[in-house]
């Protein structure tokens, strides 16, 4: 199952790396890249952590509509 | 953090424990072959094996003794390397290549392979080749895994 993202966009809003994401939210650069393309959906603490972090709901940041259908 | 931090201090001190080991299993291993010292007569497969495997093992703890002193150093470099522990996705590869069992088992298949090679260089064989091929699967599955996850 997988569910599409805008961390790629929040990010270059914000000017972040994915590096700088990763420390902050307490993972690694690579599973942000995995979220980013959408190889691997992120648990629902670390969902939780990106969106809080943007201060954005989590369906704000993740797409849920492909599970919905 | 600070649990972490002490967690990487002890590992530190063990990692230091063994490139000590490892340093002094080498030179002990060296005087065998030069014959300095005078030793009940051993297959020189097995000691070279022996000799390599150690200083295998010394070069893996003195990476990790660098890597955890760096660590220590730059409270930066120790969130970076408890974020990488921690890595939920990290763990999924790991749990998919059933890597940390199929670890213990090889380690166990080698250190049983040194010590059957004492009796039967047969079963020294067997059992390294056998510990390598599973070491071989679990990397190449780790691999895969990390690509595709």
């Amino acid at each position: 199952m997988k569910v599409k993202t805008c961390i790629k966009e929040l990010r270059k809003q914000h000017k972040l790396s994915q590096e700088e994401l990763a420390l902050a939210v307490g993972t690694t650069r690579q599973t942000i890249t995995s979220i980013e393309v959408e190889k691997y959906t992120a648990s629902l603490v670390l969902a939780y952590k990106i969106a809080h972090y943007f201060n954005l709901s989590i369906e704000e940041v993740f797409d849920f509509t492909d599970i919905e259908s | 953090m600070e649990k972490f931090r002490k967690k990487i201090v002890i590992s530190t001190i063990i990692s230091g424990i063994i490139n000590l080991a490892a340093v002094g299993l080498c030179i002990f291993d060296l005087l065998i072959i030069s014959e300095k010292i005078s030793f009940q007569p051993v297959n020189e497969m097995l000691l070279s094996f022996q000799t390599g495997l150690v200083l295998g093992i010394g070069m893996v703890a003195l990476m990790y003794t660098i890597k955890n002193r760096k660590a220590l150093r730059d409270p930066k470099e120790l969130q970076i390397l408890y974020n990488k522990e921690h890595d939920e996705r990290q763990q999924l590869i790991i749990q998919k290549a059933g890597m940390p069992m199929m670890a213990y088992t090889s380690g166990v298949m080698v250190i049983a392979g040194v010590i059957a090679g004492y009796y039967n260089t047969v079963v020294f064989y067997t059992l390294i080749v056998a510990a390598m091929a599973q070491l071989l699967v679990g990397l190449s599955l780790k691999l895969y895994y990390s690509r595709t996850i």
